[in-house]
């Protein structure tokens, strides 16, 4: 170590602190390899290596990629805006006067200096770099004027690729073009539509072409014979092709539709803006048609399908108007025209103009859908879901409002309040009123369900609420409330025609004199319902569409159900008789008889009417589905029991008997009805235990009285028998299903509890009407 | 001759000697993508074996690998694996067989290495022997101050 150091190059000077033991890994390489590594690095970081070591200490100033960014500048300078632009200033000239060599890229960007006029310093910067054979020029220079390309540069023909944002371009009458321009990119340029045409067809090379917002160009004709790639984005009327036969990839992208006066003549001297544009684009492979594009395209004549199909059109976007029948056509033109299409992609454009400032930012896909198909959509979410819509954006603030079926049940509120009644039920009010206040348009459905009960009395806030419905057209109302008293029903409910579905439980109805029915309600379920014989009765006979009726737990003795439209019934609770009149057109019936009360009046109607039974099919020409649950058989088994029926049931298909096995009528009447029913096809069979009645013993009837009447076979192949002991009667009974099922394939058998081995033997000792009949005994619990 | 030789050529094998005596056999079509090869074969139209001075034999392995397999991600996986010596010897075959682009992926996987990094760092990474005086040093440093801001912690 020397204590004096000489300053010449030729001294070499020793660090102190360097071992030289491993040699230096990269000094050694050929300059043009060094070149190609730093051109992957920053300009900072390139000029950072002269101090390496002397060897490198100009290496940098070969480096041919030039790249004046952001990154150049510290990030302490950048925060002012003025002292950025003055280092930045600084900083490209002292790159460029200690450059030397050829310089193949160069690019300035992120430098707005805006209204301090640096154009000298960048003129000064291209006269230079045109003397070094750039090959690729990048300007990004945000003045408050345009910056005018300087005509130096147009005479630059070592031009290779041209990069210009927010320029003025003005070539001289003397331009002939840029004889090895490949790639030109113009993004927010002021040029002449005449400077614009002349400028691409005056490139021969030219094969990528990318054009942004360039305005002020109305008509755009590409002469470009070696064009592959064309990108144009922005505000033009009209754009033509011309020999550009080896175009690979267009993208196009119209930013707004204008329907000025040259447009429409335009469209008289052009037949099909359509097929003008794929005239001379015969090699396309993909294909991005934006914005209001299609919609230029349609103009004119849409064509079933194109004159030469698009064969090597590979990749396909679009943007399209559902709206628009003609948009509509020509995307199926395109389809039809593409035979080797692969990868297809639409967008969906609403007639609204797109405020969004972004270029192809992705178009909302859901927000522009028919007011009916978001209802519908909305419509599959709970309340609380549909609300929460409001705040996606400001577009969907509302669009909940519309929402038809409005459901308000325990999933409206939240779970810690639901713990207590009391705020559960005041929650769900104010719920239902906030969003009853904010809806708007017809609301088709109404529900409230589980509401728990407290003793809180609502009957003021459901009045109002049913008020504000019919006015909003209800047509299906479900109301499941549970208060202190049944809550009656207010009259003007019994003067909203709109309904066609109603479902009431623990409410008191009692309809005004002058009620004359609901003229279109079509479902009718009451559960748990106050209200007079005389009133149902009127009620279903006044409703003229009716086809479904559920009573649940009606407190009515009697009931005549009028109702020529009716399809579907289903009654259960503890009545005494019921009669159809008229009911051609039933299809399905279940009748549940909860208790059988041996009342007086009972026994006086006996004798009025010979045979319930009878008198219950009288009216069911049509039944298919027939369910005869609890004491429901012992109440049709009264009076005289036939033994079969004078008409059969021939479309019942399937039927459920509660039987009570030690009641020999019971019995009949099952018998009856099985051999009424020639196409039985599903059977099930289910055995109540009555305390009172004797157990029927061998002595009490004869098997072959009963049993081996003149049987139709039953065609049933799965039946089910249920609650069995091991009676002789129900075995008896089992034997004469074994008997005379020919095509029987499964019996499943169910036990009630103790079961006897002799049970099980004396089943499969039965003679088998048929050879595949196989008893399933299932004693599962 | 020549027309036999073309119509062959997809299946034939051609025969390179490393610097160090290893072999490898390699088909023509991918021996083409080292350009300087690609001369040699059209210069003595009837070589068999070719040697490569040059290069040693695991390099050449190395680089065979690499035209056989080469794709985005093979690239980006390729570059992780190899140190600065590995690397350097592998961009001094690529250049020298002629090789575009393994040159260019190895170049850009050094420049990845010291991707603002500091000079002492660079120097250390490549070994550079710093020769600059202190003042000399000192002088650069406050001419291109600018370079010198925002430096990564080593």
């Amino acid at each position: 170590m020397t204590d004096t150091i000489l300053e010449s190059e030729q001294t070499k000077y020793t660090h102190p602190d360097v071992i030289n033991a491993e040699p230096d890994r990269i000094s050694c390489l050929p300059g043009h390899v060094i070149d190609q590594i730093l051109s992957s690095l920053r300009i900072k970081e390139v000029v950072r290596t002269s101090i390496l070591s002397s060897q490198w200490r100009n290496k940098w100033r070969t480096m041919p990629n030039l790249v004046f960014d952001k990154h150049c500048v510290s990030i302490a300078a950048s925060q002012h805006p003025s002292i950025y632009n003055i280092e930045f200033l600084r900083i490209v000239d002292h790159v460029l006067l200690f450059h030397c060599g050829p310089i193949i890229e160069f690019e300035i960007s992120d430098y707005d200096p805006s209204h301090i006029n640096v154009s000298p310093d960048i003129d000064r910067w291209i006269l230079y770099v045109i003397e070094r054979s750039i090959k690729e020029l990048v300007l990004d220079v945000g003045l408050d004027e345009h910056y005018k390309i300087p005509l130096c540069l147009f005479s630059c023909q070592s031009l290779d690729c041209l990069q210009l944002f927010s320029c003025w371009l003005k070539p001289p009458t003397t331009f002939e073009g840029w004889r090895n321009l490949s790639g030109l990119n113009l993004h927010n340029v002021s040029i002449t539509q005449d400077d614009l045409e002349k400028l691409i067809s005056c490139c021969p090379l030219l094969e990528r072409l990318m054009l942004t917002d360039v305005d002020n160009i109305t008509q755009l004709n590409i002469h470009a014979p070696n064009l592959k790639y064309f990108d144009i984005l922005g505000k033009f009327e009209d754009i033509n092709f011309h020999n550009t036969f080896q175009i690979d990839m267009i993208r196009v992208s119209l930013r707004s539709y204008l329907n000025f006066k040259n447009n429409q003549s335009r469209l008289h001297g052009c037949s099909s803006n359509l097929l003008k544009f794929f005239d001379h684009l015969t090699h396309i492979q993909s294909l991005r048609i934006h914005n209001y594009f299609l919609k230029y395209l349609v103009a004119g004549v849409v064509p079933v399908k194109l004159s030469t199909p698009c064969i090597y059109l590979d990749d396909l976007s679009l943007c399209i108007n559902f709206n628009d029948l003609k948009e509509n056509s020509a995307t199926l033109c395109l389809l039809r025209s593409s035979p080797n299409l692969r990868k297809l992609e639409i967008f969906v454009r609403i007639n609204k103009q797109q405020t969004s400032t972004l270029i192809d930012a992705e178009p909302d896909r859901i927000s522009c859908l028919p007011g009916h198909v978001i209802d519908q959509i909305l419509s599959s979410l709970p309340i609380r879901e549909a609300g929460r819509t409001s705040v996606l954006s400001s577009q969907w603030r509302n669009k909940w409002h519309t929402m038809p079926n409005l459901v308000f049940d325990k999933h409206c509120v939240s779970i810690a309040a639901s713990q207590d009644p009391s705020i559960f039920n005041i929650e769900l009010l104010r719920i239902v009123d906030h969003v009853l206040l904010l809806h708007s348009g017809p609301i088709t459905k109404f529900e409230i369900s589980n509401y728990k009960h407290s003793h809180i009395n609502f009957s003021p806030d459901i009045n109002r609420w049913i008020l504000y419905l019919i006015g909003r057209s209800i047509k299906e109302l479900v109301l499941d409330v549970l208060l202190d008293e049944h809550y009656k029903i207010p009259w003007c409910l019994f003067s909203c025609q709109s309904l066609q579905r109603l479902q009431l439980n623990s409410c008191l109805l009692k309809p005004p004199t002058t009620f004359e029915g609901w003229r279109n309600l079509k479902y009718l379920r009451l559960d748990y319902v106050t209200i007079t014989q005389d009133a149902l009765e009127k009620l279903i006979s006044d409703c003229p569409l009716l086809q479904s009726l559920v009573l649940l737990d009606i407190d009515v003795t009697e009931i005549n159900i009028h109702a020529p439209n009716l399809k579907h019934f289903d009654i259960n609770g503890k009545f005494e008789d019921i009669s159809f009149d008229k009911t051609f057109q039933l299809v399905t019936v279940y009748v549940d008889l909860s208790l059988y009360s041996n009342s007086k009046n009972n026994q006086s109607r006996l004798q009025r009417c010979s045979s319930y039974l009878l008198k219950f099919f009288y009216h069911q020409r049509r039944i298919q589905t027939l369910g005869i649950h609890n004491y429901s058989l012992k109440y049709l088994a009264a009076g005289y029991v036939p033994i079969k029926l004078p008409t059969p049931c021939i479309y019942l298909d399937d039927l459920f008997l509660c039987i009570n096995f030690n009641d020999l009528k019971e019995i009949s009447a099952a018998l009856c009805l099985l051999r009424s029913s020639p196409n039985l096809r599903k059977l099930e069979i289910s055995a109540r235990i009555e305390e009172q009645t004797v157990l029927l013993t061998s002595t009490s009837y004869c098997w072959e009285d009963i049993f081996s009447r003149k049987a139709m076979p039953i065609k049933v192949r799965h039946m089910m028998i249920d609650g069995i002991s091991g009676t002789k009667s129900e075995l008896d009974f089992i034997k004469f299903l074994l008997l005379y099922s020919p095509v029987l394939e499964k019996m499943i058998v169910k036990t009630s509890g103790n079961v006897t081995p002799e049970l099980i033997k004396a089943l499969i000792q039965f003679k088998r009407g048929s050879v595949e009949a196989e008893v399933i005994w299932d004693d599962s619990a | 001759m020549a027309e036999e030789k073309s119509q062959a050529s997809s299946s034939k094998m051609l025969t390179l000697k490393a610097s160090d005596g290893v072999l490898f056999e390699v088909e023509l079509n991918i021996a083409k993508e080292m350009k300087t090869v690609q001369a040699y074969i059209d210069d003595c139209e009837d070589i068999e074996t070719i040697p490569i001075p040059n290069v040693l034999g695991k390099h050449l392995a190395i680089v065979i690998e690499y035209i056989k397999k080469t794709n985005e991600e093979y690239d980006a996986e390729f570059e992780k694996q190899w140190n600065m010596d590995d690397l350097q010897l592998l961009l001094l075959a690529a250049n020298y067989l002629n090789i575009s682009g393994l040159q260019e992926c190895l170049c850009k996987a050094i420049a990845k290495r010291i991707e603002n990094k500091s000079p002492e760092y660079v120097r250390k990474v490549f070994n550079i022997e710093n020769d600059h005086s202190p003042e000399e040093e000192a002088k650069l440093r406050k001419e291109y101050k600018w370079a010198f801001e925002g430096v990564d912690k080593d």
